[in-house]
């Protein structure tokens, strides 16, 4: 892998790509877990080589964890250069699909 | 003797349940706190321990509750492991770096497909105009096979009325002759 590029198994095309399709939403770990089905073994690992890829922000939810009595949820949210780098991630998957489709059919 | 056997075991299951049931909640944040612990970083161990914790609030029921914990503490080497690797460049996103990429997958499919990228275009355009006319042609072709079977149709309840009035010619001349 080089410093460019980001290579994603097919769990994290479909996170990017739930993240892809309302960029501008603000998602938790339990929500994306419901919506696309992995597991917390897969997504937080997953959440984490994003973050630090920069690709998605994360923030705390604004509570206080004493009077709400639980703890504080995470968000996170896709960023510019995220957006950027799924968009080219989800292309290049769709590309190596069509090449991998000719050379079965030729 | 068997019957009170099964009441037993009944009873003790019921019993472990509930307590398994009563006492998930506190096994599950002591696996997550494991879990968190994993991660070497200190930082990293705190935001961790808190946003799987708040995720574990979320989880509702025993199963999920234990399958979110485990999951996060298969998962935290894998967490420690990805919060480890070098920050990406920035060229990434860079016009020019993109134009290398396309410029890439464009020779990647001269390639391994062994032609040209114009003439792959030209195949890929002869290819949706072969589909386009066998589409239409199989339009054409359902259509004709609906007329086929109306007309079968037709004639079928043509011949059934034409044995019908055979049948009561037959058994009038049966009668008149009688």
């Amino acid at each position: 892998m080089t410093k460019d590029d980001l290579r994603l198994s097919p769990a994290g095309l479909r996170l990017v790509r739930q993240f892809c399709d309302d960029p501008a939403r603000r998602w938790s770990g339990t929500e994306l877990s419901k919506q696309i089905g992995l597991g917390s073994g897969t997504l937080y690992p997953l959440l984490a080589k994003l973050e630090k890829a920069g690709w998605l922000k994360p923030e705390w939810e604004v509570i206080d964890p004493r009077e709400a009595g639980r703890p504080r949820r995470r968000y996170y949210t896709l960023t510019a250069t995220g957006a950027r780098g799924a968009r080219n991630a989800l292309a290049d998957f769709q590309l190596q699909d069509a090449v991998g489709g000719l050379q079965w059919t030729t | 003797m068997d019957y009170l056997i099964n009441l037993a075991l009944g009873i003790a299951g019921s019993l472990i349940a509930a307590e398994i049931v009563f006492h998930h909640k506190r096994w599950c944040r002591r696996l997550v706190r494991a879990a968190a612990a994993r991660i070497k970083d200190p930082a990293q161990s705190e935001i961790k321990l808190e946003e799987w914790l708040a995720a574990l609030d979320e989880h509702v029921g025993v199963i999920a509750s234990f399958s979110h914990s485990i999951g996060c503490w298969v998962g935290a080497p894998a967490v420690a492991a990805a919060l480890k690797l070098p920050v990406l460049n920035k060229a990434a996103n860079n016009p020019s770096k993109s134009a290398t990429r396309f410029r890439f997958a464009r020779a990647t499919i001269e390639g391994r497909s062994g032609v040209s990228a114009r003439v792959l275009e030209q195949m890929i355009k002869q290819l949706s105009e072969t589909t386009r006319d066998a589409g239409a042609q199989l339009h054409r072709l359902e259509a004709e096979m609906k007329e086929v079977m109306r007309r079968s149709k037709a004639l079928s309840v043509s011949v059934s009325l034409l044995g019908l009035v055979g049948l009561l010619v037959s058994v009038m001349r049966w009668f008149f002759k009688g």
